[in-house]
């Protein structure tokens, strides 16, 4: 009567179960892993816009600050996008009748508003509101990160709830003074570290830890 | 008292076999046919019960199906009633699962030897019942995708589960007590997988029997570990059949609702547990012993054991009844009161309280009089109730309480809809086609145990009659054998 | 499967208004509002349109969707911020009558709907009808099209129709053209009206409602020889008399009565703690037959059927005139002025005819007419507008002997144009069809089809009208039986303007162009008054123009945009008349009275959520639970225990009810506390037009609604429905089963005195429990908590629209009740205490309580539901499983479960309704009270960013907002001085379920009740 396993079946079974083993344990860390990466939240992956709209050229080169466009930033929830009517001023000199500003003169002619893409996108349920955020001294940068350098604008943070929770729970170290809100690459001046500033400020603009649900959950 | 297993069947219901296994003349051989037998037949019946059951199953994934795609409004509950049949049915199917590694894991540690030939199925159906018990949980959650929430891991929204909630540790709890459960019936099934490879008519049966055996070769080494092994098991799976059931009464008893909120429940819920799982030991068991002609390993004393344990749990349970209600009485609380004095003995639900009352506390009274504990028809009947009986304690506890709590405005009945029942009766449905499937395919009396035992009680007897080594020896023979063949 | 009815309605309602439907009709309608832009409102209009459509585009914000665009407005609003919501007054009318209103609006979507604190009819509260009106806007079952026939036309050429009608010709003299409106008190349309008189001298206008003041105005043109209409002011009232009056819960001026009794009841009971003790509390009865929401908060009521209501007063106003008579003698006072003498014997013999079989116990009429007497001058008499002329002309009278005239009641002119002439009486215009003076008819919203007195046949006599048109918001039953027929707009889309009952003229302004082709009844009138042939006017310019005229010329655009913004016309209030009553004509006003005994009669009521029928396609309002019988989705015929007894019949059985030989079939509902010997049934149900979701729910009453008996009809014959020999059952859908208190001290309820002599009674419920742990401190910060006053809830249902309205919670339909699953976050308890013949009801409002130790936290397994560090009881949607377990252990059973997708199939208009401030569940969560967290947040950010502390009153919730009692206060009890702190330290505060230790932030404060002490046995 032949042997029923060969040598190997042995090690072969061993090996089996400890494959097995391995992945119960595997798969489940290595989707924890997954999605802790910025693929999967959707970071540095430049958006297409309807025109080739450069934050650089505007920010940097022209030295425009954020609110003229985002208007509402400082009084409401929304940060608010630019109407067409806030290019015109400017590019009637330049530009208004490249090929690029199609979409503009559409809208002009037509009253009806440019479809941007959203870049950085938080869930229906998440309520973000941008207003109380610059008053309390949390800059542009600390979220939307160095769009001055972006030539397309592309989304630089998690946006995970951790992230969010990161600096609701220890606010001080990501404070500025308001002032200095849409300032790029701020750094807090010379001799002063940016906790002892936070700090400061956290008293200044009595800014609390804001963990509840609601504060963003309703 | 020759051939005491027949004297059994001839009227003589005083005197029991003192031996959990007949000592009628047979080798080790025959005894081992005799027990492979069912797994090497072909018969009808069976497989007209397993499309019966397939079905069912059936009726069950399509019950689950339409839950999912539609939300659980497609069952009966509301609000009050938030929980109702689903969890009914866990808590009630969980329960039958203690009987098995009570049996077989208690009675190891307390060297009860007639457990030897009943563990191996006591064990299966407390695996099955764990399958059914670990779905309705998940079923009945609102958004079941999300149900890794209850689960303690790093999430990148800095969230963990409640660990005040008994739900979480229910979880822990069910799914331990599966996977030990599993590792102990699975260790206590190896030797006997290996007997099962060496009989097997045909290669791929010894194949996939050879596989699943692991190579044993019944060597004294393996052996003794295999016993450390089974031991430990034993040891683990033990507390285990205490702490599951508890947890599950805390998924009640935490809550400040009448009629849960009792301090009772733990110890209550065991006993409920295991009494209606060795009810339910029982309906499986008596059929099988029947149909393959099992009378002399499993006899009557292992009937008259179970009977007495069933008896036993019975009353721990009719005292829990007395006290709650006693509590209830004697706490003045108002809410209390109401629900144990006026809302189950005389509420909507009334009627189904009081069968389930008779069934759970008249039922086991039976079992005083020894014959009536070997009398196979009375069992079987008795256990159908108790089954039936425990399942209504459950919906007692959870519907009862819900539907009248403590604003009366709110106050609202429950009557259960098609998919309700189509996932009650499905479950048992996927419950009987685990077992027929186990019942065709794995050795469900424990060979080796059984002969074992066959052997020690012969040796006690006296000296030893040749032909009649201990299993070891005999297995031993047979590595050897494989040698030669590479 | 369950709730048939939720799926039939959602599913059909996104077929009908498929997504790109209704944007294709919002961007057509974008060039039609802006190309001929009416003076003074392009920019509005302009703005909202945009702001409509961009809310469209960016629906996904408010849905579980995420939004992918981002849609700037194309050019810049001034006065818009994105995200941050706008309010405009407006005005809605029911009944003929203006409510002001200020409505919430976002980014052009009007969502919300508050009461204007400037409108007198409102003082800030907002009732059902208002509250809900915001969904009929977004209706999708709203007629879309004009059409003659079945084709369709622009509402431009449906004016060109109009024209070539017989009648209607340019030049004509109006020979055979009919209108029919409903009673309008708009001075616009009367102005209209005026014109097209001038055009067509041989026109004709006609006035009908199912409900109007005819019987008010015939007393009073009797007895005053004027018509003239009674106003009440309660803050000085100290004995209110209710004839079958439920002036608190229904009427034209309910919201402000209510506010204004509640509040002297109020200071009264407070002021009882305080130094002050003493102050007089008003003491209410209410004669009543079926329970009214004024009723549940009486002091006595006497459970009267309609009927016999007028002999009640007449026994009143007899036993008022003996104990004058008895103080003349005594030389007292002179009640000469009373009851001159030559009429005195008259009225006394009149009197005593129709006071013979007064249904109530002597004692009562005599404690009660003495409490009258002494409250001489700060009294009130009200009667039920529906009541008889003869209670009308009792109660003229009552206040008249009783002084109680030019303090507590005075009276003022009629707002409702041509009340009380033949042009309100519908039989009139019928009489012309049939002689077929009728040519023309055109029917201006309304629903005469469905509402008109059976007898008269109205449709039977349409069919000899060669050219009928309708003008409505639905497809109706009328609109079935014209030929042409053109869409009307909804008040939210109009121009117009309309007085309160006081008088005061109210403003309705637009807060969105209309969804589809539609015009206002002003412009359809414009249409004939030949300002333009076209009818291409625009309401607003008309509105302008009236105005322009009315102030002689000298109206200026500053005055003009102030009063839009106020919604109230300054000084406008019709003036205190004093007419002299006339005594000989009131013997035989009273002895016209049918006298009613032995036999079933049957009353005709409003009903309290569909009105006349005209909201029965509001799903909001359907599903909201009548205030007493807590029946939803249907109306059912009433009647006692005693009667159901007798007549054999129980809740849910099928009855059949015939009157003058018409059947109609109903359920039968048994409410403790109905007057015996008769049948109450709610009109406005039935209905068999293009409504889907009003379709087919309930009986329809007015089939057996006669001319003679519009509101009491008998002697009416009872039948149980059998089936195969055995009742037909109708499950009612109702939201409460139990009735009975179980001697749970669930509800505290004491008399005046009883609380004077011990102010502590509740003391032991309102206390700290003991506890092994110690306790978070919520002493920082803002700390939110509730008081909801047991004295002043009249369980009118307004906060829980509201609440409907501002947290997006969805419809579960009949089927969804019937399983106990409506999602209303709050709701409104009703038990009866007492016997079950005559019982006292009291309602008790029930939200979650926001408990600080919340059995329902503590058990969430994904901590979904946890405690805010001000006080808040937070559910998190996003985190919840749906185990379900909080339900199971919420003592209060508020919280709410998705037992279905109920937002995936709603049509885009229904979305459009939603709040983008609260989140849309999706199914498999739970959801509950959050205390409307989201006006929290935003007060709290705007308080910081303008770096303060948030102010008392700051913070409104839905509930408190519409509350007409102001039954609800809400605040921060951190605030020494604000009203949550005066009202939590009132003594008479206890909480729900004390002894359980939830420790909740929401209290009740006990029940005050001031019976008369000759009664209190009864009390």
């Amino acid at each position: 009567m032949a042997s029923l396993f060969t040598r190997r079946a042995t090690t072969r079974l061993r090996l089996a179960i400890v494959l097995t083993i391995a992945a119960m344990v595997g798969v489940p860390l290595f989707l924890m892993g997954w999605v802790r990466t910025p693929l999967e939240r959707g970071e540095f992956q430049p958006v297409s816009q309807p025109i080739p709209f450069s934050h650089q050229i505007h920010v940097r080169g022209l030295r425009i600050d954020c609110r003229y466009c985002h208007y509402t930033v400082e009084r409401a929830a929304y940060a608010g996008m630019p109407s067409t009517g806030t290019c015109v001023p400017c590019h009637k000199q330049v530009w208004l009748d490249g090929p690029w500003f199609a979409p503009v003169r559409q809208s002009l002619a037509s009253g009806r508003p440019i479809e941007w893409n959203r870049v950085n996108q938080l869930p229906g349920f998440v309520y973000f509101d941008h207003a109380i955020h610059v008053n309390k001294g949390v800059g542009c940068e600390s979220c939307h990160g160095r769009v001055d350098t972006m030539t397309t604008a592309v989304q630089v943070q998690p946006l995970t709830m951790g992230w969010c929770l990161d600096c609701h729970r220890q606010p001080a170290e990501r404070l500025r003074p308001v002032a200095q809100m849409t300032v790029m690459g701020w750094s807090p001046p010379a001799g002063e570290s940016r906790l002892a500033l936070g700090r400061e400020l956290m008293k200044r603009y009595h800014v609390r830890r804001m963990t509840d649900c609601t504060a963003c959950h309703r | 008292m020759a051939e005491p297993a027949r004297a059994m069947g001839a009227h003589d219901h005083t005197v029991l076999e003192p031996y959990p296994v007949s000592r009628d003349a047979r080798d080790d051989a025959a005894l081992t046919d005799h027990l492979l037998s069912p797994i090497w037949t072909r018969s009808r019946a069976w497989w007209i019960l397993f499309t019966v059951a397939g079905l069912l199953t059936l009726l069950f994934v399509f019950s689950a199906t339409w839950t999912i795609a539609k939300g659980i409004g497609t069952w009966g509950n509301n609000i009050p009633v938030a929980w109702a049949f689903a969890i009914t049915d866990f808590v009630w199917w969980i329960g039958i699962g203690h009987a098995g590694t009570f049996i077989s894991a208690f009675l190891i540690l307390l060297a009860q030897r007639w457990r030897a030939s009943v563990n191996r199925l006591a064990e299966a159906m407390t695996l099955f019942a764990l399958v059914n018990a670990g779905l309705f949980p998940l079923l009945h959650l609102g958004r079941p995708w999300f149900f890794y929430w209850l689960i303690p891991y790093p999430s990148t929204t800095r969230v963990w589960p409640n660990f005040r909630s008994a739900l979480p540790w229910d979880v822990a709890a069910v799914a331990t007590y599966f996977t030990v459960s599993l590792l102990f019936w699975y260790t206590g099934l190896v030797p006997d997988l290996a007997t099962a490879r060496d009989r097997a008519p045909g290669r791929i049966r010894r194949m996939i029997y050879g596989i699943f055996a692991l190579g044993w070769r019944g060597a004294g080494r393996q052996w003794r570990q295999y016993r450390v092994v089974y031991i430990i098991l034993a040891g683990l799976a033990t507390p285990l059949v205490i702490s599951v059931h508890s947890v599950v009464s805390l998924d009640f008893s935490i809550a400040q609702l009448p009629g849960w909120h009792s301090t009772i429940f733990p110890p209550y819920f065991v006993a409920g547990a295991i009494y209606s799982g060795l009810a339910m030991v029982l309906m499986l068991m008596l059929p099988v012993r029947r149909i393959f002609h099992l009378e002399d390993v499993i006899t009557e004393q292992h009937l008259d054991r179970i009977a007495k344990l069933i008896l036993a749990t019975g009353l721990m349970l009719a005292y829990s009844y007395m006290c709650e209600a006693f509590i209830a009485w004697y706490s003045g609380d108002h809410f209390e009161r109401y629900t144990y004095l006026f809302a189950r003995p005389r509420g909507p639900y009334a009627w189904l309280y009081w069968v389930m009352t008779a069934a759970n506390i008249v039922t086991p009274q039976l079992f005083w009089f020894a014959r009536l504990r070997t009398n196979v028809v009375v069992l079987f009947l008795a256990s159908v109730v108790i089954w039936a009986g425990m399942w209504m304690e459950r919906f007692v506890i959870i519907v009862t309480s819900l539907n009248r709590d403590f604003l009366p405005s709110s106050w609202h009945l429950y009557a259960p809809s098609w998919v309700d029942w189509g996932l009650l009766v499905g479950s048992l449905g996927v419950f009987l086609l685990l077992f027929l499937a186990f019942l065709r395919w794995v050795p469900f009396v424990p060979v080796s145990e059984v002969k074992r035992l066959h052997f020690e009680l012969r040796r006690e007897e006296g000296p030893l009659s040749a032909g009649h080594e201990p299993p070891e020896e005999r297995a031993v023979t047979r590595p050897r054998r494989v040698e030669e063949e590479r | 499967m369950s709730d048939e009815l939720r799926h039939g309605y959602w599913r059909s309602l996104a077929e009908l208004a498929g997504a790109a439907g209704l944007r294709e009709d919002a961007m057509r309608e974008f060039p039609l509002g802006a190309d001929a832009p009416p003076p003074g409102m392009a920019r509005r209009t302009f703005m909202k349109l945009l702001g409509a459509s961009a809310a469209l585009a960016g629906l996904g914000a408010c849905t579980r969707a995420p939004a992918e665009k981002i849609l700037p407005y194309g050019r810049r609003m001034p006065e818009l911020t994105p995200g941050t919501p706008l309010h405009y007054a407006t005005s809605m009318v029911v009944g003929g009558y203006a409510t002001g209103l200020l409505v919430e609006s976002h980014e052009g979507r009007p969502t919300k709907v508050e009461g204007n604190p400037e409108h007198p009819a409102s003082l800030g509260a907002a009732g059902v009808y208002e509250q809900a009106s915001v969904l009929q806007l977004y209706d999708p079952y709203r007629a879309r099209s004009a059409r003659d026939g079945q084709t369709p036309l622009r509402w431009t050429d449906f004016a060109r129709a109009l024209h070539t009608m017989p009648g209607a010709e340019p030049g004509g003299t109006g020979v055979g053209l009919h209108f029919l409106m409903r009673p309008t008190s708009s001075p616009l349309t009367a102005a209209l009206i005026g014109r097209i008189r001038e055009r067509y001298p041989e026109a004709r206008f006609h006035f009908h409602a199912p409900f109007d003041e005819r019987a008010v105005a015939a007393a009073s043109l009797a007895l005053f020889g004027d018509v003239v209409m009674p106003q009440h002011d309660f803050t000085r009232a100290r004995v209110v008399l209710a004839l079958d009056s439920d002036f608190m819960g229904s009427g034209p001026f309910s919201l402000r009565y209510a506010r204004d009794f509640a509040s002297r009841r109020h200071s009264a009971i407070a002021s009882t703690s305080g130094a002050d003790a003493g102050q007089e509390m008003s003491r209410l009865y209410a004669v009543e037959g079926m329970w009214s929401p004024t009723g549940t908060l009486a002091d006595h009521r006497l459970r009267v059927r309609a009927g016999a209501v007028a002999s009640v007063a007449a026994a009143v106003l007899r036993e008022v005139l003996r104990l004058r008579a008895g103080a003349l003698q005594a030389g007292a006072v002179d009640a000469g002025a009373a009851v001159a003498g030559a009429d005195a014997a008259l009225v006394r013999d009149a009197l005593a005819a129709t006071a013979a079989d007064a249904p109530a116990p002597r004692p009562w009429i005599e404690a009660l007419a003495r409490d009258l007497a002494n409250a001489s001058g700060s009294g009130i008499v009200i009667a039920g507008a529906d009541q008889a002329p003869a209670v009308h002309a009792l109660t003229f009278a009552l206040n008249e002997v009783l002084g109680n005239v030019g303090s507590t009641v005075w009276y003022g002119t009629a707002p409702i144009f041509e009340l009380g002439t033949e042009s309100h009486d519908l039989g009139a215009l019928v009489d012309a069809m049939r002689a077929g003076a009728v040519q023309t008819l055109v029917v201006a919203s309304g629903n005469p089809v469905y509402d008109a007195p059976v007898d008269l046949d109205f449709t039977g006599a349409l069919k000899s009208v060669r050219h009928a048109a309708y003008v409505g918001m639905y497809e109706n039953e009328t609109a079935a039986a014209c030929r042409w027929f053109a869409p009307e707009s909804h008040y939210l889309e109009s121009w117009g303007d309309a007085c309160a009952y006081d008088g005061t003229v109210s403003l309705i302004q637009p807060l969105i162009a209309p969804l589809y082709d539609t015009r206002t009844v002003d412009e359809l009138l414009a249409v004939f008054a030949g300002t333009d042939g076209t009818g291409g006017n625009s309401a607003h310019g008309l509105l302008r123009e009236s105005w322009r005229d009315r102030s002689g010329g000298t109206f200026e655009e500053r005055q003009w945009e102030e009063m839009v913004g106020r919604g109230v016309a300054p000084d406008t209030r019709s003036a205190r008349l004093s007419p002299r009553l006339r005594w000989p004509a009131f013997p035989p006003l009273i002895r016209a009275t049918t006298r009613q005994t032995g036999h079933i009669e049957l009353v005709f009521e409003r009903d309290p959520r569909v009105y006349d029928g005209s909201f029965a396609n509001n799903a909001w309002l359907q599903e909201l639970p009548d205030p007493v019988t807590k029946v939803t989705w249907d109306n059912a015929a009433v009647l006692s225990p005693a009667t159901a007894a007798k007549l054999n019949i129980e809740s849910g059985d099928v009855i059949e009810l015939s009157l003058d030989g018409r059947e109609q079939r109903a359920p039968a509902f048994v409410l403790p506390g109905h007057a015996d010997e008769a049948i109450t049934i709610r009109l406005g149900y039935g209905r068999e037009g293009a409504e889907e979701v009003a379709r087919g729910i309930g009986s329809n009453a007015y089939r057996l609604r006669t001319r003679a008996a519009p509101y009491v009809g008998g002697p009416v014959e009872v039948a149980r429905v059998l089936e195969g020999g055995r009742p037909l059952r109708h499950e009612l859908a109702t939201t409460q089963m139990h009735w009975r208190l179980q001697g749970r001290d669930i509800i505290r309820q004491a008399t005046i005195d009883e609380y004077r002599r011990d102010p502590e009674l509740t003391s032991a419920q309102n206390t700290r429990q003991p506890s092994l742990y110690d306790r978070y401190d919520y002493s920082k910060g803002d700390q939110w908590a509730m008081t909801i006053d047991l004295s002043k809830c009249i369980g009118c249902g307004a906060c829980t629209v509201a609440c409907q309205a501002e947290n997006n919670i969805p419809v579960v339909g009949r089927d969804g009740v019937l399983k106990s699953r409506e999602m209303h976050w709050l709701r409104i308890d009703r038990y009866f205490t007492g016997g079950e013949e005559d019982p006292a009801a009291v309602m008790q409002p029930m939200l979650c309580q926001h408990c600080e130790k919340a059995p329902c936290e503590y058990v969430c397994p994904v901590n979904a539901t946890v405690h805010s560090e001000d006080g808040l009881n937070e559910m998190v949607y996003n985190r919840c499983v749906g185990t379900r377990f909080c339900s199971n252990n919420c003592p209060y059973k508020v919280r709410r479960f998705n037992w279905f997708d109920y937002n995936r199939e709603i049509a885009e208009t229904v979305k459009m309704v939603k709040n983008p401030d609260v989140t849309v569940r999706e199914r498999g969560v739970m959801e509950k009270c959050s205390f409307c967290v989201q006006r929290i947040r935003r007060a709290q950010i705007e308080a910081q960013l303008e770096g303060r502390a948030v102010r008392d009153g700051e913070v409104v919730t839905a509930c408190q907002q519409a509350c007409p009692t102001q039954a609800i206060v809400f605040g921060s009890y951190t605030d020494p001085a604000s009203s949550i702190v005066r009202s939590l330290s009132e003594k008479r505060a206890f909480t729900v379920l004390h002894e359980l230790g939830t420790e909740p932030r929401v209290r009740y404060l006990a029940r005050i009740t001031n019976p008369n002490p000759e009664l209190e046995e009864r009390a």
